[in-house]
């Protein structure tokens, strides 16, 4: 239910996969001596690779250059790197009244989100639920994300949601969602009584 | 009230690449605050760190065609292959695609025909996570006759079990798994409904 910088990893994997590869092909027609033979003035073969080395470290701007090179090269690499922690994209507070002149009513989507994973948590097989609430309080979006025990019957339960919980929070917004997002996975652990084949072990089981 | 609906929010993904993602982010910023570090040090003191002398040396004497030469360019094309691939296959999916009804608004103060609005105006998008399909497979099989112990996994096209049986005809049991599994993910509501697979051996 987080956001994950996928896009933004492929695009950078791309770009410099494409840098790598024209720096690998150029460097093996440069030691094949081809490039010397396509192109006059280009390093032939039998040259070194750095040729210009020890001049430009003797050069009095050297330094600064190094190390606005690194700076820019590890912003980039730092920024990559908080990249990967998935986002919430939490809502901020619903406002749920517009008008300030006659006063403003706010809740916390916490509070709501709350509420919803409370009242999914009751459904029988149900073993544990988050919920997050995204966008405003006119166009919400509602994520969920509910753990069932492996022998519920899931239909049932998905259908609990959308015809209870779901209605539940659109009716208290008074609006219907922009979007629901829900994801089912399983456990063996027992859910929620009166969903699966779980039995209490203070009943009697008449075969 | 915008009439605009955003997309459904996204619950099927595909493998983020974080792991070549994280690495190379890593090594970026290794290089960087290693430059930083020599042209601080050249400021300070007004020599030059060995980690940047050193290697400039090594390039300085080492010729194009030679041995090194040739490594150098083939590590360079085999590291531009990977992360090429590493950012164009799109992986498999995170998780599989549910059917569901949608839901209704009810209750609504001052709306007699509540029953008949829609809960949600855009998109509902249900799904079940690879893992945990791969759990109701498993768990499908234990309760099929036959069955002494079962493990599943799941792609997003396929689910493959390998069951173990004390039957000593075990292609009974493998019919018996294969159509179990099948109906039971049929009747949770994976649209499409993977293929099952099973592979049993007998315990002896």
């Amino acid at each position: 239910m987080r956001h994950h910088s996928g896009k933004a990893n492929r695009t950078w994997l791309i770009i410099l996969g494409i840098l790598f590869l024209a720096a690998g092909a150029l460097a093996a027609l440069i030691a094949s001596g081809t490039l010397a033979r396509m192109a006059s003035g280009s390093p032939g073969q039998s040259d070194q690779v750095l040729i210009g080395g020890p001049g430009f470290l003797a050069w009095e701007y050297a330094s600064w250059c190094m190390l606005v090179a690194g700076l820019i090269l590890g912003i980039l690499g730092l920024w990559w790197l908080l990249a990967q922690v998935p986002r919430a994209r939490a809502a901020g507070m619903f406002r749920l009244q517009g008008d300030p002149a006659h006063g403003a009513t706010v809740c916390d989507p916490q509070v709501l989100a709350a509420a919803v994973a409370h009242e999914t948590d009751q459904l029988p097989g149900v073993v544990g639920s988050s919920v997050r609430l995204r966008g405003t309080a006119d166009e919400p979006d509602l994520a969920m994300k509910v753990t069932v025990n492996s022998d519920t019957d899931v239909q049932g339960v998905i259908a609990r949601i959308q015809q209870e919980v779901v209605p539940h929070l659109a009716s208290s917004l008074e609006v219907p969602l922009n979007t629901f997002g829900l994801e089912i996975d399983a456990s063996s652990k027992a859910g929620a009584p009166g969903g699966g084949s779980a039995v209490s072990s203070r009943g009697t089981v008449v075969y | 009230m915008s009439t605009n609906i955003r997309p459904p929010v996204s619950m099927r993904r595909r493998p983020s690449r974080s792991v070549p993602a994280t690495i190379t982010a890593l090594l970026l910023l290794a290089l960087g605050v290693a430059l930083v570090w020599g042209g601080v040090v050249r400021l300070a003191q007004g020599g030059w760190p060995v980690f940047v002398t050193e290697p400039v040396r090594v390039l300085g004497e080492t010729g194009w065609d030679s041995a090194w030469g040739w490594t150098g360019a083939v590590v360079l094309l085999l590291i531009g292959v990977i992360l090429l691939l590493c950012g164009m296959i799109p992986g498999d999916f995170s998780a599989l695609p549910l059917r569901a009804k949608p839901g209704k608004l009810t209750g609504t103060s001052g709306s007699a025909e509540a029953g008949d609005l829609s809960a949600v105006r855009g998109g509902e998008n249900v799904v079940m996570s690879r893992r945990a399909v791969a759990r109701l497979a498993a768990s499908t099989c234990d309760h099929i006759d036959g069955v002494a112990s079962a493990s599943a996994s799941a792609s997003s096209r396929k689910v493959h079990l390998d069951v173990t049986t004390a039957l000593h005809d075990a292609s009974d049991v493998q019919h018996w798994v294969e159509d179990g599994v099948r109906s039971r993910l049929a009747a949770t509501g994976l649209d499409p409904v993977p293929e099952v697979t099973a592979s049993v051996r007998v315990r002896n």
